[in-house]
């Protein structure tokens, strides 16, 4: 089943994805911090819509979905942000995350040190992103 | 121009995206620039070992060490420099 992207439905199906993926659980076991992912229409200009997770120790405990207009976003460890196609392109697996981050087309905000040691983690984080099917499929 | 492998230890990495990324822009228009011009053609980052794996285009093994910042050395110090030659395994299927 595909849940359109960005949408509620398709991060509440990641959530799931998250906490029963046992690969996931046994490679993220050491990471701790939670994110926010800012999907913008525009590089650069107004969201679209912002997803929140909470990672602890290979779970995602909590995530939340914010719409435009949202005037207070939680402030979180990570903020990564992009416009729709290239968090498309990321979560489809058109474009290496690492790839992304070096070119900015996925821009970070936080300590790129954690993330660097946490390559793998990142990595699984995205494997299960893509282990979500989307649907209607977009195009760029 | 002979190919060359160089492995570093990553001790340090620049806090920011920002940093690391213009860091490593400028470790790339230096290689180009320098006189022996030697070029980065790609990484491997192995994050659990903390190592970075680059290939190198260069006349020599010096030249691709005078393209590194005294800074970027003292972050992530190199530990070698080999020749080395590409072996493509897909040549095996032809």
């Amino acid at each position: 089943m595909g849940y359109p992207f960005p949408s509620e439905a398709w991060l509440l199906a990641l959530h799931q994805t998250l906490n029963h993926d046992a690969q996931y659980a046994r490679t993220a076991r050491g990471w701790e911090g939670d994110m926010l992912c800012v999907i913008e229409a525009v590089q650069g200009k107004e969201w679209l819509a912002v997803f929140y997770f909470d990672l602890w120790h290979g779970a995602c405990r909590r995530v939340e979905s914010f719409a435009p207009g949202t005037t207070e976003l939680p402030s979180a460890r990570f903020t990564l942000r992009a416009p729709l196609p290239n968090f498309y392109k990321v979560i489809s697996g058109e474009l290496d995350p690492m790839q992304a981050m070096m070119t900015r087309r996925l821009r970070v905000e936080g300590n790129m040190a954690y993330m660097l040691r946490n390559v793998p983690t990142v990595l699984d984080f995205v494997r299960c992103c893509r282990a979500v099917e989307i649907e209607p499929k977009l195009v760029f | 121009m002979k190919r060359y492998l160089a492995i570093h230890k990553v001790r340090n990495v620049f806090p920011t995206q920002d940093e690391w990324v213009d860091d490593w822009r400028g470790l790339r228009q230096r290689s180009r620039q320098a006189p022996g011009c030697a070029v980065w053609l790609t990484s491997f980052y192995a994050a659990v070992a903390g190592k970075l794996y680059c290939e190198w285009e260069a006349e020599s093994e010096e030249d691709i060490r005078r393209c590194f910042t005294r800074n970027e050395l003292d972050m992530a110090p190199i530990e070698s420099i080999q020749e080395i030659v590409r072996l493509d395994p897909s040549w095996l299927d032809e």
